[in-house]
């Protein structure tokens, strides 16, 4: 079922951990921008998209740290789940549990909302 | 929660038709960037990361630096993404742009237009 508009813009925010992190998602023709944050930043981007040669999604970073693969995990999970492109930009400090929490919120989100997705 | 409060990322979105061609500009600030996008596919298509050129003398200068970031490593994208970018900067923006580019018809007469349009629309100030 196509949907009229085809760019939708999604926002969204969570207190996880003690911190208030925002989700500002952007759905595009059978693509996804999804990014991630406690401050209005973009730091990172990473892409990913499922390929026939692969079980696992193809993925890349775009932007920011290389040796931070945390945008680039979570673009193919979601890739995969979503059967999308997906560009995911992570702005949130490494070296805490709160990647997870994040990623159960998404999936949360996307199980609540799926025409945003 | 939060979901009516206004969000941390701003986004401006306006479609227009370009030579008979639905055209679709989103702007979104993320603070230490602009997310610029310009499609015809309704795709981001290739991404180039547009930035003031720095000189050591003189600081900012009024050249724009582009690096492609994916898509056509192309002599034409350089094109498209610097007579963009002049436009944006143009408009006030101060900060690096990440612009998005899907066009159906790359020439100049569509690059004149879509410059055309970014500067008499009201979504990149």
């Amino acid at each position: 079922m196509a949907d009229a508009r085809e760019l939708m813009v999604h926002n969204f925010s969570e207190r996880l951990l003690d911190t208030v992190v925002h989700f500002h998602i952007m759905k595009m023709k059978d693509s996804l921008l999804i990014w991630i944050g406690k401050k209005a930043e973009l730091n990172s981007l990473s892409v990913a998209m499922c390929t026939k040669y692969a079980s696992t999604p193809a993925v890349t970073n775009l932007l920011g740290d290389v040796s931070d693969v945390t945008s680039n995990t979570l673009a193919q999970k979601l890739a995969k789940k979503l059967k999308k492109q997906c560009f995911i930009s992570y702005n949130l400090p490494p070296g805490n549990n709160l990647h997870s929490l994040v990623e159960t919120r998404l999936v949360k989100e996307i199980e609540n909302k799926p025409n945003h997705f | 929660m939060a979901d009516n409060s206004k969000p941390i990322i701003s986004t401006k979105q306006v479609s227009c038709k370009i030579n008979d061609i639905s055209t679709d500009f989103v702007c979104s600030d993320f603070g230490d960037k602009y997310f610029v996008l310009i499609t015809q596919f309704g795709k981001m298509g290739t991404l180039v990361q547009i930035g003031k050129e720095f000189d050591l003398n003189n600081g900012e200068t009024e050249n724009v630096d582009i690096k492609v970031l994916l898509g056509k490593d192309e002599p034409l994208t350089y094109v498209y993404a610097k007579q963009i970018g002049s436009s944006l900067y143009g408009r006030g923006i101060l900060r690096p742009i990440l612009l998005g580019i899907a066009l159906k018809d790359q020439t100049p007469e569509m690059l004149k237009q879509v410059v055309q349009f970014i500067s008499e629309s009201n979504i990149f100030s």
